[in-house]
C-alpha cells in the first residue's frame, strides 16, 4: 500500500526534481562557458595590455625626452687620454638638458688621474662634443708631489689630458709658493706651465715643506 | 746660495715652466731672483734641482729638491751690496759656491770698474777673478777714496 501511495505521490516530485536538475545543469553549463570565456578574455586582455604598453611606452619615452632633463646620481666616468693617461671623473649629481649632445652639468665634480692629480670644485660642466670639463667656483687641486693650488676656473681637456686654469692661480708645496695668472698641467701631469705675472718663492734648504719664511 | 746669508729664493717672471722629469724650472721674461741681499736679473733663468725631495716623496709628482745650478742668459745682472756684475751669460754652481759670467763682463765695486771677458765671483769669500778676451788685457778704473794714496795695484 505504501508502495502504491509512494508511486502516486512521487511522479510530480520526480518531474520537479528532473526539471530542477536540468535547470541546474543548464546553469552549470552556462557558468562553465562563462568562466571559460572569462579566462580567455583575461588572457587576451593581458596580451593586449602588454602590446599597448610596449607601443605606448615608446611613445611615452618620446614624451619623457621632451619634458624633463636626464639626471644621474653619483655618476662615475673612467677614461684614458690620448697619451694613455687614465683618468676618472665622478660627481654627486649629473644632469643633462633635453636635446642631442647637450652639456652635462655636474655637482661637486672630482677629477683624478693615475699620476696622482686630484681636482675638485663645487660645480662643473662636461661638454661631450669638445671632450672638456670646466670646473667652476673655488677649484682646488693637488698633484702627487704635494703641490696644492686654487683657482677660480679650470678646464680639463680629456683628450690631451691637460689642465688649464685662468683667472689667477695660487699654490704651495715642494715647489715653494707660486702665483700666476694662468696655469697649465700637461704631459701626464709632469710639466707645469704658469703664465702672466709669475711670482714664487723656493723654500730655503732648511725649510723644504713649502711654508714661506715669515 | 746667491747670497752668503742664504734664505728662501723669491722670483718673479712673465712665465714659468717646470719639467718634473728633468727637475728643471725655466723662468722667462724679465726674470728677477732675490735671495736675501743678492739679486740676479736676466731675460731667462733656468734652475736645476737636485732629486732630494722627489726621492723623499717617491710619488714622482711635481716636487723639487734643492737648487743645484742656475743658468742666466740675456742681459744678466748680479747685484749685491757694494758690488755688481754684468755679462751676457752667467752660471751659478751651488757646489762651487761661485757665479761665472761670460761675454762683455763688467764688474763694479763702489766706484771701481773692471772690464773683461770672463768673471768668476766666489760668493762665500767674495773673491773675484777676471780674465780678458784671449789676446787682450783686463782694463779697469780704480778711484781712491779720500785720504788714501793711489798706489794700490789692481788684482
Amino acid at each position: 500500500m505504501t508502495r502504491h501511495f509512494a508511486d502516486f505521490d512521487w511522479d510530480p516530485k520526480r518531474a520537479a526534481t528532473l526539471k530542477k536538475a536540468r535547470r541546474r545543469s543548464r546553469l552549470i553549463a552556462g557558468l562553465r562557458r562563462f568562466f571559460v570565456a572569462g579566462a580567455g578574455a583575461s588572457f587576451a586582455a593581458v596580451f593586449v595590455f602588454m602590446a599597448l604598453y610596449a607601443i605606448q611606452g615608446g611613445a611615452n619615452a618620446g614624451v619623457y625626452d621632451a619634458r624633463e632633463p636626464l639626471r644621474m646620481l653619483n655618476p662615475r666616468f673612467i677614461g684614458r687620454t690620448e697619451n694613455g693617461g687614465p683618468y676618472q671623473l665622478s660627481a654627486e649629481v649629473a644632469e643633462q638638458a633635453v636635446g642631442q649632445n647637450q652639456p652635462i652639468e655636474l655637482v661637486a665634480p672630482v677629477y683624478r688621474t693615475d699620476a696622482g692629480t686630484i681636482m675638485l670644485a663645487p660645480r662643473g660642466i662636461y661638454d661631450p662634443q669638445a671632450k672638456t670639463v670646466i670646473f667652476d667656483g673655488e677649484v682646488l687641486f693637488s698633484d702627487a708631489g704635494g703641490n696644492r693650488f686654487t683657482t677660480p676656473n679650470m678646464i680639463v681637456d680629456l683628450n690631451l689630458g691637460t689642465l688649464t686654469g685662468r683667472g689667477g692661480v695660487t699654490g704651495a708645496g715642494p715647489l715653494g709658493v707660486l702665483q700666476a695668472e694662468s696655469y697649465e698641467l700637461r704631459d701626464s701631469d709632469r710639466a707645469l706651465v704658469l703664465r702672466g705675472g709669475v711670482r714664487g718663492q723656493i723654500p730655503d734648504r732648511g725649510q723644504q715643506n713649502g711654508e714661506p719664511t715669515p | 746660495q746667491l747670497s752668503e746669508s742664504g734664505g728662501p729664493v723669491s722670483y718673479s717672471a712673465d712665465n714659468l715652466e717646470y719639467f718634473d722629469g728633468e727637475r728643471r724650472l725655466l723662468l722667462t721674461g724679465d726674470v728677477d731672483i732675490v735671495q736675501n741681499d743678492a739679486r740676479l736679473r736676466a731675460d731667462q733663468i733656468t734652475l736645476y734641482f737636485s732629486n732630494s725631495t722627489a726621492a723623499a716623496n717617491q710619488q714622482g709628482g711635481l716636487g723639487s729638491g734643492d737648487i743645484e745650478r742656475m743658468i742666466a742668459t740675456g742681459e744678466v745682472y748680479y747685484v749685491r751690496p757694494a758690488q755688481s756684475a754684468r755679462g751676457n751669460r752667467a752660471v751659478y754652481e751651488v757646489s762651487q759656491d761661485s757665479v761665472t759670467f761670460t761675454g762683455n763682463v763688467v764688474v763694479a765695486s763702489d766706484e771701481n770698474v773692471i772690464r773683461g771677458e770672463t768673471l768668476v765671483l766666489n760668493i762665500g769669500n767674495r773673491r773675484t777673478v777676471i780674465r780678458p778676451t784671449p789676446g787682450q788685457r783686463v782694463r779697469g778704473v780704480f778711484v781712491p777714496s779720500e785720504g788714501q794714496n793711489s798706489g794700490q795695484s789692481p788684482q
